[in-house]
């Protein structure tokens, strides 16, 4: 699915990933944990295309192709799909219409005609059931005036909508309450399938009670030092990250 | 076009009054008016950079060595009136070409009978006791030469009097088709009146016939909005890029009336809007709204002037500018609150978006406020279209063009929706949608 080999990305002169190597095939989930700072957020906008992060090395193959050398939106139609951990508000846009043109462009990327009014609708209605998203929250500017719980509710909606083959949530879990959490998960766990894989970014374990990873990661200081199954997010929920760090110094 | 030597414009204008002031539409009074109005502009001349209120639109560069007073239209040229009316079916239609009424395309005879609407010309003769009333009165105490050099010579322009508790429903369009050669110059004057209890609707649509015609249109509407009347007046300023451009609104409101006006500006060279709107009665209500999106080398200037004399009148006003290319824009706002003008609540905003680095906006808001329980607020603000959102919605897999035309789209939509009449607004925004492409 994705193959991620010796990345080095900088932003402003400064190295935030060092050397991040990932191996992602078709179905899995994979968490990836760690410290604040150490360039979680800073992975997914790579792999995502934000301009403003700069790759000095390494590589990244998607579905059999460069994923460094498309833009944001090419990424987008190839099936990756990142749900950021602070989602923009957007006035003005509404989001049933903006998802329109996004379901659109990728459909017309892959050369298919637009979805009917009706079978759009259709698909709203099932996916919006799916995470419990209130209608009225679908009809509004995109995150406006959003509770955070509610921005991260919406980002699963998109999610489901535009169907990738790769999804990174970031941080997905923050800022929801004990049944949100439970409503996301079981939303991205109907979403799971054999071509379909996760990067779940976080720091709870809990999470992880409700999507079970095939691999936990642990990242520190621009690299993934540990990984795991899932009890080795147990392991961290109860001893913290020193130890790694320590490891992980002593080792250099 | 440069360096010309502007007293000698200014004294073929006087030399023009001089010939034809006898013909003129109005009484004596109305002369006399006429010919002060002239004086004043021969004493400023046309405002260049040195004068404060046209520091950023000096007209140094838009003059011209010779100017034609009168313009004639040519047979020769087909204007294709249907398509104009096909854009907008539920309003009336009135046509001008080059300032002239076109009668016979216009629907002036399908109106109510109470209802007035006429030429200058017929106004001053059929509506002699109205139009020597009216004429020129919001304009007296206006200062600037532009509106001055039309009040003196203007000849052509509408009467639109709407009696005593009429509401007139379907909206008047006027459309004003240009096309008059390089050195014309010519000027409209509407009288827009609207009696106790009266209700109108008024769009001005102002086009090109085709996009190599540069002309100069100084127009000036006076607007009369008596005891709980209502007038809603909206313009369309989308002449093309070689076209000067001079708008002056002069609205006179009294007791519990209302105001709407929208100005959306895309086209003309050089373009300067004033409006000047006087609250003179208790609980009026005002609403000044614009949106510019400009390119090229467009150069607009919307300055705006709400002069609250009275007690418990609102005022709202929202300015929008979208400038790419080396587009420059203004706004100059300026709220009066007069010491008797207790309870009023005053707002105003400029918001601009920089597409381009050689893009400019200046912005000036200015409140004089000398009444001490009063509601003001002003704020401009001035950015660059946001990166984040426009990433977010490339994560989402829109194209580029196509993330950046929704969030201008966004951006003007908050003015568009200001818009009070429906079949209008849809039809700016099918327009305004095409220039964000
Ligand atoms: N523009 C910038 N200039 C310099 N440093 C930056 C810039 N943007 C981010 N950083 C730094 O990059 C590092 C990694 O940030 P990132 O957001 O990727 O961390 P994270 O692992 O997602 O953290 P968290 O768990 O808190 O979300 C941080 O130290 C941050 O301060
Ligand atoms: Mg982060």
């Amino acid at each position: 699915m994705i193959s991620i080999k010796n990345l080095h990305a900088s932003i402003d002169g400064k190295e935030i990933l060092k050397g991040f190597n990932l191996e992602v095939n078709a179905g899995e989930v994979h968490a990836i944990m760690g410290p604040n700072g150490s360039g979680k957020s800073t992975l997914a906008s790579v792999l995502a295309g934000r301009e403003d992060y700069e790759v000095t090395d390494g590589k990244v193959v998607f579905n059999n192709k460069d994923l460094l050398e498309m833009s944001p939106e090419d990424r987008a139609r190839e099936g990756l799909f990142l749900a950021f951990q602070y989602p923009v508000e957007i006035p003005g846009v509404s989001n049933i219409n903006f998802l329109k043109t996004a379901i659109t462009e990728i459909r017309q990327y892959k050369g298919l005609p637009p979805l009917e009014a009706k079978d759009f609708l259709k698909l709203v209605k099932d996916k919006q059931a799916m995470v419990e998203l209130q209608g009225s929250l679908a009809n509004r500017s995109v995150n406006e005036g959003f509770s955070g719980g509610e921005k991260k509710r919406n980002e699963i909606f998109q999610m489901a909508m535009l169907e990738p083959s790769l999804a990174i949530l970031d941080e997905t879990d923050s800022g929801l309450d004990i049944d949100a959490l439970r409503i996301v998960a079981g939303g991205v766990n109907k979403l799971r399938s054999s071509n379909r894989s996760f990067i779940v970014i976080t720091h709870y374990q809990r999470l992880l009670d409700y999507i079970v990873p095939d691999f936990v990661h642990v990242m520190y200081n621009g690299q993934i030092v540990k990984t795991g199954t899932k009890e080795l997010a147990l392991e961290l929920e109860s001893k913290g990250y020193d130890w790694i760090k320590k490891e992980t110094e002593q080792a250099i | 076009m440069n360096n010309v030597s502007v007293p000698h414009i200014t004294q073929s204008a006087a030399d023009h009054f001089r010939l034809v002031s006898a013909s003129l539409p109005g009484d004596s009074k109305v002369l006399e008016l006429r010919t002060n109005a002239m004086e004043r502009f021969v004493a400023k001349g046309f405002p260049l950079k040195s004068d404060e209120e046209y520091k950023y639109s000096g007209t140094e560069k838009i003059l011209k060595d010779e100017i034609l007073w009168t313009t004639e239209i040519a047979p020769e040229r087909v204007i294709d009136f249907d398509t104009i009316r096909n854009l907008h079916k539920d309003a009336l239609h009135v046509f001008f070409v080059n300032g002239e009424l076109i009668e016979q395309a216009s629907d002036i005879n399908a109106l109510q009978n109470k209802l007035v609407i006429c030429t200058l010309k017929n106004a001053a003769y059929d509506h002699a006791e109205v139009f020597n009333k009216y004429y020129g009165k919001n304009v007296v105490g206006f200062d600037d030469a532009f509106a001055q050099l039309n009040t003196a010579m203007a000849c052509n322009g509408l009467l639109i009097h709407v009696p005593e508790g009429l509401i007139i429903e379907k909206p008047i369009q006027i459309n004003h088709i240009g096309y008059a050669n390089n050195q014309s110059f010519y000027q409209q004057h509407h009288l827009i009146i609207a009696d106790k209890g009266a209700s109108v609707n008024i769009i001005e649509n102002y086009i090109s016939n085709d996009q190599s015609d540069a002309y100069f249109n100084n127009q000036v509407n006076e607007i009369f909005i008596a005891e709980n009347a209502q007038v809603k007046y909206y313009q369309l300023q989308n002449e093309n890029k070689q076209v000067v451009h001079i708008n002056a609104t002069q609205v006179h409101q009294e007791q519990s009336s209302y105001f709407d006006t929208n100005t959306i500006t895309i086209g003309s060279a050089w373009l300067r809007n004033n409006l000047n709107i006087k609250l003179n009665g208790l609980h009026c209500e005002t609403h000044l709204n614009g949106l510019q999106i400009l390119s090229g080398q467009q150069h607009v200037d919307n300055h705006t002037l709400v002069d609250h004399q009275m007690p418990h009148c609102n005022s709202n006003q929202l300015y929008k500018g979208i400038l790419k290319d080396k587009g420059t824009g203004v706004f100059n706002g300026k709220i009066f609150v007069r010491r008797d003008a207790q309870k009023t609540n005053a707002y105003q905003s400029s918001k601009n978006m920089l597409m381009s680095d050689d893009a400019t906006m200046n912005t000036k808001p200015q409140l004089e406020i000398y009444a001490d329980d009063v509601k003001c607020s002003h704020g401009s603000s001035t950015g660059q279209i946001d990166k984040n959102a426009l990433f977010y919605l490339r994560s989402r897999a829109l194209s580029e063009d196509k993330a950046r035309t929704l969030l201008l789209h966004a951006f003007a939509i908050e003015v568009i929706e200001k818009i009070n009449i429906a079949s209008y607004r849809s039809y700016i925004e099918n327009i305004i949608e095409q220039r964000f492409e």
